[in-house]
């Protein structure tokens, strides 16, 4: 009898559950119950303002929906999709501008989360921006994009936050794209080359921190294209994570518009010892051009196995290998002529001793104890200087320094880099223009006795406002 | 010092155990209304955080480890590709829910015989090999499951290296009591400051989904722990302790040892569903190698072949590397413990665990209330006193 009582309660409990999971499927298609913020409500959430502060509303049309702002470039953000609780200054205080970072320091990936250190130690040297000092905060999330997800809304609850910045990987920043936008909360300068990050008709308050991998894998096309010509044969040594994926197939694609033929390519683990097996593989193929479209220790690794080799192909690098005194220093004369897009500069590069932003962050780095030539942390300045633009962009703007002039500023940055290469434009303008690094230099690695240089051997390819935005 | 001396199964006991289940109960309702907006506290200098979605994924790994139980603690097959089947789980899980528009707790229809077969099929090559051997070709599993992930033909349903998001919230239901029970709470002195007035739409779907794990947690436990407790507990725990003893007692040990991997094939599946359930995201490098050694880690922490034992590793597995990771500056030390330093204390608590608690936390822990509420244990119903003289 009793036995059959917990037959039934189990069949009941589960019978209940599946009709509470499905529940759901209806409240989707109705859509969350999101409230409009009345002006009312919006000016009791805006503490560091009174109602004159509100954000204007668009101003193409006075008819047009009073909470649909415009950003500029035919981007717009919907205030009625925000959730009741927002906080157009949440993040804001008197004193404090509260940025918060979710990367991987520990974990194989561990190398990167410094960047988060150098976001950080930038802003202790630029002073206050709008009489406020820049907090950065940033967790720990091993690179599992779980563990990002739990990270960023926890900081959403306990850390006053402005917004987000610098989160680093593809599956991470997909896995909290959604929460972030949903909640109306900033996410920007992603460190992961996803072409994702480049739609603000879908996902305004996302954008990108670095090249496309996408633009990357065209422009090695375009200049095997220069340097080769049509019939040229490639092999490809591809990271088996998001990144490496993404170079594989992009160069895939544009190789067939170059008449660029794939020979051969492997995809490698990214928790392996060694890729040096992988190498003589593709060194079988004997190709023209060796693709090594993977990052970290295996970089280095590749391009030494591969010299050890009776094959002599022309190298080209991903830019996430950019480092000198990281990368290459270590493999001495054996780097010497492989080639990579880069778009900022190499605070390791010897012949950029004398470059203002290059003696800037050694000397800053300096100062603070830090190895003068950490890869990371001088990444981390490059990103700030960024930042500190936007935020300097949006205290100028009507209601000074808020989440939406954030996103306003964000999207119409327009400004000449001192960290990147040629001090070159970095300029958005929403959706027209949704990509932020949009110019490299092709540079050939010269290695000599006096130290390891990057020597140009392409003007500075600028492709700004030609790559549109995400599927358009 | 302690409660009274009480005889297993008498009124007293009986009484003592209800009372244990109804405050345990409580603290799993009332807790995710404390914990709803994030609990921080700051210790020495360090903030440390207290926050749903962390407990909501202990949840889930206690369900993984609970299933590694099954294999590992109690038939002593050792497995070190667990990870394949939670990765397995979500994987189905976020494939049905975005290509087929299934709600999360249906595609267990299909998780759970599916995983089942599977670690059935993958069960028949330990009848052959054990120990390190198995260690060795589970461990194979674990490290190429991201790789499978990847593969070309399957990136279009999977999303490859980049993960895959699923496409559908978990929304609290118009009938759920959440913001009555809020209330209530906040009525209650001292523990109604801890509650907010007004959920935020994130923390009401935060609460709901915690409950869902409850739930699916509860139903998984209780599952288990019949089957445990009957004949095929009996026939695993002395395939462990001895084969060939078992065998004469007339076990059968193909039969067995694959329904032991089935069946930690299909709870580890079910801990899958409830780790995509509770991110809405399934990328491949969160089910390799090291999620496998993690739970390994948690089993040995909580105490293997034991139920509350997943519980504690659940909680240590998830929670160890989250506030060290917390901790800017050790107390007293310039020594930030952000980095790798996680891993090293979970490794640190495993070697004293080992030292000091064999069986594991959960079962330090009976100790402990043993010495506090001591239970005389009863003889089993139909044992037989048999007299040296006889």
């Amino acid at each position: 009898m009793l036995k059959s009582w917990r037959i039934l309660l189990a069949v009941v409990t589960l019978l209940a559950l599946l009709v509470t999971s499905c529940s759901n499927d209806a409240d989707d298609e109705a859509g969350p119950a999101l409230v409009q913020p009345t002006a009312e409500a919006m000016a009791e959430t805006t503490p560091m303002s009174d109602a004159t502060d509100m954000p204007e509303a668009s101003s193409v049309n006075d008819d047009a929906d009073p909470t649909v702002i415009e950003l500029g470039g035919g981007a717009t953000i919907n205030l009625s999709e925000c959730p009741e609780e927002w906080d157009n200054y949440a993040g804001v205080t008197e004193t404090e501008i509260r940025v918060g970072s979710s990367l991987p320091r520990s974990g194989a990936l561990a190398g990167f989360g410094t960047v988060a250190d150098g976001l950080s130690l930038y802003f202790e040297d630029v002073g206050l921006i709008d009489g406020r000092k820049v907090v950065m905060i940033s967790r720990d999330d091993g690179y599992v994009p779980a563990r990002t997800v739990t990270n960023v809304e926890e900081m959403i609850d306990v850390e006053n936050l402005l917004g987000f910045a610098g989160i680093l990987g593809s599956p991470n920043n997909l896995a909290v794209r959604d929460v972030l936008n949903e909640n109306c909360i900033p996410q920007l300068f992603n460190l992961t080359g996803l072409p994702d990050w480049g739609d603000p008709n879908n996902y305004p308050w996302t954008t990108g921190g670095l090249m496309s991998y996408d633009t990357e894998a065209r422009a090695w096309c375009q200049h095997i294209a220069d340097e080769i010509g049509e019939g040229a044969t490639a092999a490809v040594l591809a990271l088996g994570n998001d990144a490496g994926e993404a170079w594989r197939v992009a160069f895939n694609d544009c190789a067939v518009e170059h008449g660029i033929e794939v020979v051969d390519e492997v995809s490698h683990d990214p928790q392996a010892e060694s890729v040096g097996s992988n190498v003589i593989t593709l060194a079988a193929s004997d190709a023209d051009v060796f693709i090594v479209a993977s990052s970290g220790a295996f970089c280095p690794q590749a391009v030494a196995t591969a010299a050890s080799l009776e094959w002599d192909p022309l190298v080209l690098v991903s830019n996430g290998c950019q480092s000198i005194a990281l990368f290459w220093s270590p493999v001495g004369p054996a780097a010497n002529g492989i080639r990579m897009i880069n778009t900022q500069k190499d605070v390791s590069d010897a012949s950029l001793v004398d470059d203002e932003w290059v003696q800037f962050v050694r000397g800053s780095l300096q100062d603070k104890g830090v190895d003068p030539e950490a890869a990371s942390h001088a990444l981390g300045y490059v990103f700030a200087e960024m930042l500190h633009q936007v935020l300097l962009d949006a205290s100028k703007l009507d209601g000074g320094i808020n989440r939406i002039n954030v996103m306003r500023a964000m999207w119409q940055l327009d400004f000449m880099a001192r960290g990147a290469i040629g001090n070159s434009l970095r300029r958005m303008n929403g959706a027209y223009d949704s990509y932020l690094v949009e110019a490299g230099r092709m540079e050939e690695l010269v290695v000599t006795q006096e130290g390891a240089y990057y020597m140009p051997v392409s003007d500075v390819i600028v492709l700004e406002g030609t790559t549109g935005t995400f599927g358009g | 010092m302690g409660l009274a001396l009480a005889k297993e199964g008498s009124r007293l006991h009986r009484r003592r155990q209800v009372i244990g289940w109804v405050l345990f109960a409580l603290v799993v309702v009332v807790i995710p209304f404390l914990i709803a907006d994030t609990y921080s506290a700051t210790i020495f200098g360090n903030r440390y955080t207290v926050g749903l979605g962390n407990l909501s994924q202990a949840i889930a790994f206690m369900v993984a480890i609970l299933g590694l139980n099954i294999a590992t603690g109690y038939s002593g097959q050792l497995s070190l590709g667990h990870s394949f089947f939670v990765g397995s789980g979500a994987y189905l899980t976020a494939v049905l829910v975005n290509d087929f528009h299934w709600s999360y707790l249906s595609t267990l229809v299909v998780v759970v015989p599916g995983l089942f077969l599977f670690g059935v099929l993958f069960g028949l090559p330990a009848l052959r090999i054990q120990g390190l051997y198995l260690g060795l070709l589970t461990f194979v599993m674990s490290t190429v499951f991201p790789s499978i992930i990847r593969l070309e033909e399957l990136a279009d349903r999977t999303g490859g290296s980049n993960g895959l998001l699923i496409g559908s919230d978990l929304v609290a239901p118009s009938w759920a009591p959440t913001e009555t029970v809020a209330e209530w709470l906040h009525s209650i002195p001292g523990l109604g400051a801890r509650v907010p007035d007004g959920f935020t739409s994130r923390q009401s779907e935060a609460v709901y989904k915690y409950f869902l794990l409850v739930i699916v947690a509860a139903v998984c436990f209780w599952l288990v722990r019949n089957i445990l407790v009957g004949r095929v507990g009996r026939a695993l725990i002395a395939i462990r302790d001895n084969q060939l003893g078992a065998v004469a007692n007339g076990i059968n040990l193909a039969a067995y040892k694959t329904l032991s991997f089935g069946l930690s094939a299909a709870v580890g599946g079910v801990a899958g569903t409830m780790l995509a359930m509770h991110s809405g995201f399934v990328g491949p490098d969160e089910f390799g190698f090291n999620l496998a050694i993690l739970l390994i880690v948690g089993s040995i922490v909580g105490g293997v072949a034991t139920l509350h034992g997943a519980v504690a590793g659940g909680l240590v597995i998830q929670f160890v590397p989250h506030w060290s990771g917390q901790t800017q500056t050790l107390p007293g030390t310039d020594i930030a413990l952000q980095g790798p330093y996680g891993g090293v204390i979970l490794g640190v608590l495993l070697i004293a665990i080992v030292f000091a608690l064999p069986s594991g936390a959960a079962n330090g822990f009976r100790q402990l209330k043993a010495r506090f509420m001591p239970v005389v244990p009863q003889a089993p119903a139909r044992s037989v006193i048999v007299s040296p003289d006889a």
